[in-house]
Formats: C-alpha cells, structure tokens, sequence
C-alpha cells in the first residue's frame, strides 16, 4: 500500500502534534518532519541480524532489513523480498524475487544476497538460528531474481523458518557483529536506515524514502531500551517517548484517564490452559470429598471437563483479576491464524448445567481436588487459579489452590505429577501444528512430541493427523488437518482453554498501532493518526 | 530476686508468696501507662484471633464464600447479599477485615509456636552449655555464634528453600533461626548463677545433675528467657509477615497478614489502597502491643532493677 507523503500533510501533522501534546524539544527543533521515540521493555544485544535470535534481537533488525517472506501481525506468510513461491517437489522450494529493490547503499538486491544470508544465518558460529536453518541442505539461484531452497526432508514450516531470516548485502556478508554494530554492515532493504546504535541503550534510524512498501510516517525513529517499568512510563509521560511497549499496570489508570494518553489492546498468542491428568486411573490429587480414594478418576470422562469449563465464568477472569489483560480463548489460535476452527464451539459459563453434567457423569455431590501452577510467570497466573477455585467450589468440587515458584513447577507440570494444572504456550509459528506436537500430541521421545503433554493425551487420531500435517507442504492441504486437530483436542476438552494474554502498550494521542501477536513493536506499522 | 534461695529440693526458690509476689508485680506492671494500652490492645487481639470464625463477616479460606465479582471493592462496599465489606475487598473478593481476622490467628500461631519451641531447645542448649562447660560448651557455643553470624532472614530463606512452603515449614524456620538467640542469653545467665553458693550447696548435697540444672538453675534464668520470649513473638510474626510476602509462607487460598499486604502490594499505586492498608496496620499494632508488654517485662524482671 504505498502512501503519499507531500510537504503540505507534513507541516499539518507536525503542526498538529505541537498543538496536542507536549513534544520534546529536539523535535519542535526539527524542520517540520515527524519523530517517533519507541520505549522498549527489553533490551536487544546485536545489530547483526543472523547473530542471535531472540524476540527483541529479531524486531530490531526488522526496522533495517527485510526477509524473503514477511510475517503479518496475524502471523501469516506475506510477500516481503520474495514475491511469490512454489513447491517444486517435496524438498525443493522456488522463490521469486522482488525486482528494482535497493540496499540502503544503493546497491540492487538480487540472489547473490538471498544465498549469502540464508548460508550466513546457518552457518555462523553462534548456530543461533539453527532451529530455522537446520534443514536448509542448499540455495541455488537459476537466474538473478529466482533463488531455490533445498532442505534435507519435507519442511512445512520453511516459510515461518525463512520469515526470520533477515537477507542482508552480500557484500557484508563475511563482517561480523562488531561491523553491524558500528553500522557500516547495517546495510538492509528495510523501511529505516542505521543511523546511530548505543548498545544496551539506543538504536536511532531514519526513514528510507526509497522503501519498496512504501516510505514510513516517520522521518527519524528512536528505539529506546528502558527495561524499568516506572522509567518506561515515566518518560511517556514527561514526553519523551511516544510509544512504550509493556504499559505497566499502575499506569493504567493514569494513561486511560487522560485525554492526551491511551492504552493500545491487543491479544498476543500466548495461550493460557487447564491441563488435565486424563491417563491415571487415580489421579494423585483428585480424592473423594470425604479424602478417599475414589474408584476412578473422573477427569477421564469428558463431561466432568466440560462441566467444569461450564463453571468457570472466564469473561469474569479476563475481566476482574486480570483487568482486561486477557482475552477468553476457545482454542490454540484466534480467529485469522492458520488452523484456526469454526467449528471449536465456545463452552459458556452455566454453573447449573455444570451440575447438572456432573451429576449426569456421577458425581451429583462432586468431589475433592488440588490445583496446582506457578506464581509469577504468567499474567496473574495464581490470581487466576484462585478464581477458578472459587468457581469450581461453586459446582461443589471442593479445590485447594497450590502455587510454587516457576523453577519448581515447569519441570514437575510438563512431566505429569499433578491432576489438574495451569499451564501456557506461547503460539510463536502463530499456526496450530506448534502447541499440538508439544502439548497434545501423545508424548514420544524419539519424534520429539508430547514435551508438555503433562496430563498424559494419548489421542491416536490427533497424533495420525499431526504426523500427515508434518509432512504436508501445501497450506492449502495442511490447514484442514490442523482445523481438525483443533476441533478434536477443544471439542472433547483435553485441554481446558482459557484466555490468551493481552499485549498491552502505552501511547500518547495521536498514535496508532495495532500490536501484534508475537509482541514485536515495529515503527514501520505505526501510524500517525494525525496524518 | 533479693532473697537467696535456699538449696533444697523441698523448698521454694523464692522466699516471697508467688500471689503476693504476682499482685507486687501486676502493681509494678501497672505504673507504665503504655504497658497497659499494650497489654489491652494484645488482649482484644488474642480476643479477635481466637474467636475468628464467630465474628468474621465471611470465612475468608473457604472458596465458596468469596465471589470474584466483588473483588476490589472500596471499604464500606456492599455485597451481593447486603453484607458490608467495611474494610473493603482483595483481588479475590475476600473481606479485608475477616481476612485480618483469620490472618491474625495464623500469626500469633506462627509468632507463640515458634517462639516457645525455640524457647524449650535453647533454653535446654544455654543451660547445658553453663553446667557441663568444656567441650560441650565450646561446641554448642560455637554452633550459636555461627548461627547468630547470619541475618535471621536470611537463615529462614535457606530454611524454606530446603524444606519448601507452608505454615508448619515456617514454624520449623523460625525455630531453627531462633534458637541461637536463647541459647546465648540463657548460658550467661546460668553462667553467673552456677558460681552462687546455692548451686554449690545443691552440688555438696550430692544432688543429680538433671535436678540441679532443671530445680536449681533453670527458674533462676526464667525470667531473662520470659523477656526474650516475648520480644521474639513480635519477631517470629514480623518474620513469618515477611516470609508471606515474598511468597514463601502460608497458602495462597489461606493468607496470613504479610500475603495479605503482598497481595494487595501491586494495587497501591493504583490507588487502591485498602488491600496493603489495614492488614498492615493490624499487623503493626500486633507487633507494637506485644513489644510494649515485653518492654515492661524486661524492665519489672530485671534483677538490677528490683
């Protein structure tokens, strides 16, 4: 979508911001053109894009380069530097190339740069990308705006794979992070150029009016790293920033009640669930009301989960103990990302049908249980889990609430030890075939699935299902395998979902952005509301 | 303790009547104004604690009483079903002032168990270390200064890292990090009572050692571990407030008065004072009362004083 920037809507934006908000000084300085300070809530350690992956790392460089493949906020395969792609046979990918791109240093972008990065990101030393890369046997270029992938097996998730490669100038190709740190190897195609970075600190960039996309609303753009929550809001508020990722919730109130301040909601993929122990015939922490043995363990049968995701009234959860940082989920994915179900129904909250299911399943009187989960590693994790007991206690299953610190949980959860459990995964591939091989999937130490089944599933049609989806390369074809896996997990509730986490950033009026499931800020997407 | 004990078992220590005694004390007690506002205050507290369940607006611990909905509610609120949450409600919908009521017990359980425990061991260790001296004395002596080298905190941590949470796991922290300080004070007591003729006498009599040291010794070196032991109650229960606070003490679903300052901890900036507020207070003036009471006792049993 390209957007037309005239000097006229310029002056009349700047002239619009100084009108409504305090401006730091620098900018008021400033020839008319627009500024946009970003606080971030963690701190990226390199500008060499292939170096080290981790989420702040991989949303920095995305302001300086581009990949093969762009991932959308939704977590889908956009055209980026490719334009198109097909499958050639099961282990040969072909990517055509966008023409008439340059490099920020006006060199043209062709295949030689595609394969000296893609070689690059798998071949350093730090193998930080190898996860991505691991796969990728050759690159080949047919001519100069075709370039071909050959991975070792069938890779469905080549494209999310090639989303976080970076292509950078091959002539930069043999520098190191001490070259792309200085800035004279951060030469990308990216909708910004390098301009200044002090590490732990800053990283300042300036629009690329040359940028294939379309140049970006912003002429100069600070990337700040203030891990300090009262520091992030602090300078928010004074001015100096006017975006700040993570609004911490004391601020909530001050931002939402000012007219000149706004809080941005968006859901993350980060989804939160009640696992359950659904292999044991006697769970160890599910007893009889009076703390007996019972015969069997109830949580085997299908009515009793759904019963008690009947008595959980999760609107109240993500309303009233998490303040709105949650939005109430159905199953792995939202609506929009791939394997996403229509057909997944929505358990709504009905105490007295609840009863009446578990009445139904044969426990009329309820029974005895333990939850257990972590304190303080997710968004009200044990706040949450206090409600639910409250909510189960309301269908008459007695529930205690059992908290421990994350290094004592995850292991204790993930290996199977409790009967019903708090746990999350955090969608990353933004598609269903990721939290299903590790959370759902029957657990196999060989194939590497069932990591985190921690109750146990053994659901042969799911695993014949995830395994036909592994090695199915058409999105196409895939997608409707995945949409089952979705339907069969939610449908007989093996799981118990509740809500997906909330991205929650602060701006100052005047500012859009919808933020994005994987939590990256990229100040290409930022809108000046004012324009 | 002006008169000299007369060394034999049939005797009394103390020459004076205890009721003449106990009424000279409760007169001597009575002078200090603030002693007697503490001794009140502790009173109503043990009064609240102890009657928790009949005078508590809701059962704080049980789930089926709480309701999400009303959580957060400013103080003097109204429930679903009329009742007023006069002190407010947590992030739970629990009621602040049951919530201190129960809270409360499980305080000064925490604060008396821990204490006496902790009492009874050094007490025991003091004593032995001052009768048999040498090695033993050395030994015992050296394990306390170890001990007492660590920031009692610190210790209940290490404690409760190794033996993982829960009240009862607390009470064994806080004994083990307490005991040192008893051990200390009472081996220099008996040290100076075991060199007075009294105990020389007992020695000339032929009497065991276990009579000696629990007949002899020990009501002599009471009123320094009475003393003591009152200041580490107000200890113990501003230690197990912390222990709750970060996370380490009683059950979530079952808060004592530091959870329930924790919880309440992430809201005072947005205004909702009320969670950290009076669960704080009511722990200060648990905390004051008991200190003000000890302070009167340490100055009435003082020997030096009398």
């Amino acid at each position: 979508m390209p957007i037309t920037i005239t000097r006229r809507t310029l002056n009349r934006t700047a002239l619009a911001l100084l009108l409504s908000t305090a401006i730091p000084a620098a900018a008021i300085a400033d020839d008319g053109d627009q500024k946009l300070a970003i606080g971030m809530s963690t701190t990226f350690t390199t500008l060499d894009p292939h170096e080290a992956s981790s989420a702040p790392n991989n949303a920095a460089s995305r302001h300086i380069f581009d990949s093969l493949i762009n991932r959308g906020g939704a977590a889908e395969n956009q055209p980026q530097l490719a334009t198109e792609w097909k499958v050639l046979d099961p282990t040969h990918w072909q990517f055509t190339l966008r023409e008439g791109v340059k490099f920020h240093d006006g060199t043209a972008f062709d295949a030689e740069d595609v394969i000296a990065s893609l070689l690059r990101a798998r071949d350093l030393p730090s193998q930080s990308f190898a996860s991505y890369t691991r796969n990728i046997t050759n690159v080949t270029a047919p001519d100069p705006f075709t370039v071909v992938v050959e991975t070792s097996v069938p890779d469905p998730m080549i494209l999310n794979s090639l989303s976080r490669i970076r292509i950078i100038s091959a002539d930069h190709a043999k520098d190191g992070v001490a070259e792309f740190d200085d800035g004279s190897a951060a030469v990308g195609t990216g909708p910004f150029k390098f301009v200044s970075y002090a590490p732990g600190d800053r990283l300042v960039v300036e629009r690329n009016d040359d940028y294939f996309a379309g140049a970006a609303d912003w002429s100069d753009v600070t990337l700040r790293m203030i891990p300090d929550d009262g520091a992030r809001l602090a300078a928010l508020l004074s001015g100096d920033l006017d975006l700040i990722e993570t609004l911490p919730a004391e601020g909530m109130e001050r931002v939402e009640s000012s007219k000149d301040y706004k809080a941005i909601w968006g859901q993350s993929t980060r989804l939160v669930f009640l696992g359950m122990d659904v292999s044991k015939d006697q769970s160890p922490f599910v007893k009889a009301k009076d703390g007996s043995e019972l015969d069997k363990n109830p949580l085997k049968d299908e009515r009793v989960r759904r019963a008690m995701l009947m008595a959980m009234n999760r609107p109240a959860i993500v309303d009233r103990v998490m303040q709105k940082n949650g939005t109430v989920a159905d199953q792995y994915v939202a609506e929009g990302y791939f394997g996403h179900s229509d057909d997944v129904k929505r358990v709504d909250y009905d105490p007295e049908g609840a009863k009446a299911l578990l009445a139904e399943a044969g426990y009329p009187d309820g029974f005895k249980l333990t939850l257990h989960g972590p304190a303080g590693r997710y968004v009200k994790d044990s706040e949450v889990l206090q409600a639910i007991g409250q909510m189960l206690a309301r269908i008459g299953i007695d529930a205690s609430v059992e908290v421990m610190p994350w290094s004592m949980y995850s292991d204790a959860y993930s290996e199977g030890q409790f009967s019903v459990f708090f746990a999350s995964w955090g969608v990353n591939t933004g598609e269903v075939s990721n939290p299903a091989i590790a959370t759902v999937a029957t657990r196999n130490d060989e194939k590497g699935t069932g990591r985190y089944n921690g109750g146990g599933i053994n659901d042969t049609e799911i695993d014949a299902l995830l395994d036909q989806a592994t090695s199915t390369l058409e999105e196409a074809e895939r997608e409707p395998l995945l949409k089952q896996v979705s339907d069969l997990t939610f449908n007989k509730l093996w799981i118990l979902p509740l809500h997906y986490e909330n991205v929650v950033l602060g701006a100052r009026a005047g500012i859009d952005y919808t933020p994005r499931g994987d939590k990256y800020t990229l100040a290409y997407d930022v809108k000046n509301a004012a324009k | 303790m002006t008169d000299l004990p007369v060394p034999s078992e049939d005797l009394p220590v103390h020459a004076e009547a205890p009721p003449a005694r106990f009424r000279k004390r409760l007169r001597q007690f009575a002078e200090s104004p603030g002693a007697v506002v503490g001794l009140i205050a502790l009173a109503v507290i043990v009064l609240v604690a102890v009657l928790a369940p009949l005078i508590s607006p809701q059962n704080p611990y049980d789930l089926m009483q709480l309701d999400i909905m009303d959580s957060r509610l400013p103080p003097g609120s109204q429930s679903f079903d009329g009742l007023p949450y006069l002190l407010g409600t947590d992030s739970q919908g629990r009621d602040i002032l049951s919530g201190i009521f129960y809270g409360l017990r499980t305080s000064l359980m925490v604060g008396v168990v821990s204490a006496i425990a902790a009492a009874i061991i050094g007490t025991a260790a003091g004593l032995l270390a001052a009768y048999l001296g040498g090695r033993t004395e050395t030994l015992l002596m050296r394990l306390v200064d170890l001990q007492l080298s660590f920031p009692t905190i610190l210790m209940a941590l290490m404690m409760l890292a190794v033996l993982g949470k829960g009240v009862i796991n607390v009470v064994i922290a806080l004994i083990i990090a307490e005991w040192a300080t008893y051990a200390r004070t009472v081996r220099a007591t008996a040290l100076v009572e075991r060199e007075k003729e009294y105990i020389e006498a007992a020695r000339c009599l032929r009497l065991p050692g276990w009579r000696i040291l629990f007949r002899h010794l020990l009501p002599n070196c009471l009123a320094s571990v009475i003393v003591i032991g009152t200041m580490q109650v107000a200890r113990a229960i501003g230690l197990e407030a912390t222990l709750s606070f970060l996370g380490l003490g009683a059950s979530v679903t079952e808060p004592s008065l530091g959870m329930l300052i924790s919880n309440g901890y992430q809201y005072l900036l947005s205004g909702l004072y009320w969670i950290s507020f009076f669960p704080g207070i009511a722990l200060l003036i648990t905390i004051v009362a008991i200190n003000l009471v000890g302070d009167r006792l340490r100055d009435i049993l003082n020997p030096r004083n009398s």
